[in-house]
């Protein structure tokens, strides 16, 4: 467990400074495309905090794929529900999806169709790795 | 040739300071590497001698460490896994995660699993997980690609 909060934290801590990186790039071309052309400090300020904590938890998190006790997609689970609420609660927090129930909607279904594709992805592949490792059992006992 | 003995509980290592190799030096080193055939079994009081061959899976269960064996019977083992690691014949044992060991020749198949892990199960029925750090060894061993 210290092993992994120590892993979370040096994760978190080296991606966290793209937060802010990647907020000031997509407020860069919707001022240019005119979708924005005037931010009050506040929402700045939010919006930079707000933004490094995302990442950090993003990038933190990607540490439960080092617990090698965990199944794959037990980790890719884990990872997927910190995810939603860091990406959620954050949005949500800047506004940057509207808080109605339709939005929050499908920024759901995009997330659990993501991740269904992946779960799908992970247990075909190690479904074929048995596969081998059978065929090679047998070559072996023959 | 000077005998020296050091008591330590943490390390098993022999080191041979001499001039140069002699017959002497690579007969201390065979028995360094003798591979270990047997193990002690522990059943309650009962001492059994075990073949290693017997044992299909060398496993740790509640801080214990337990050699399964083709009967499917369960004996307390006194070796370390990390010692069993290093003592078994390497070409009949793999690691399949941090706490057990597996007799290549007593895998009954592999199974994925829904959680996107890979099981191992053994003749005698006895199911592990194959952790996936060692999967990726497993598979060479194997000559999976």
């Amino acid at each position: 467990m210290k092993r992994f909060i120590l892993e979370f934290l040096k994760r978190g801590i080296f991606v966290s400074v793209g937060g802010p990186i990647i907020v000031g790039i997509v407020y860069f071309f919707l001022g240019l495309s005119g979708e924005i052309w005037y931010l009050e400090v506040n929402d700045v300020v939010l919006a930079i905090i707000s933004s490094a904590l995302l990442a950090f938890i993003a990038g933190g998190i990607s540490a439960v794929h080092t617990i090698d006790r965990l199944p794959v997609f037990i980790a890719i689970l884990i990872h997927g529900v910190v995810l939603y609420v860091d990406y959620i609660v954050i949005y949500l927090l800047n506004g940057w999806i509207e808080d109605s129930v339709l939005p929050i909607v499908i920024f759901t279904a995009i997330f659990i169709a993501a991740y269904a594709v992946i779960w799908l992805c992970v247990f075909l592949s190690q479904r074929k790795t048995a596969k081998k490792l059978n065929e090679s059992l047998e070559v072996r006992k023959d | 040739m000077k005998f020296s003995f050091v008591e330590d509980k943490d390390r098993a290592e022999i080191v041979v300071y001499a001039p140069s190799r002699t017959p002497l030096v690579d007969k201390i080193e065979q028995i360094a590497n003798t591979k270990v055939s047997t193990v002690n079994a522990y059943d309650g009081n009962e001492v059994k001698i075990i073949d290693v061959g017997e044992v299909e899976c060398f496993s740790v269960m509640n801080s214990r460490v337990i050699a399964v064996t083709r009967g499917g019977g369960k004996y307390r083992i006194k070796e370390r896994i990390y010692e069993l690691e290093e003592t078994l014949p390497s070409d009949d044992f793999i690691k399949i995660n941090k706490s057990a060991i597996a007799n290549i020749g007593a895998i009954r198949g592999f199974s994925s699993t829904y959680s996107g892990g890979v099981n191992v199960t053994f003749v005698c029925g006895y199911v592990e997980y194959v952790s996936r750090r060692q999967l990726q060894n497993l598979k060479r061993r194997l000559n999976v690609k």
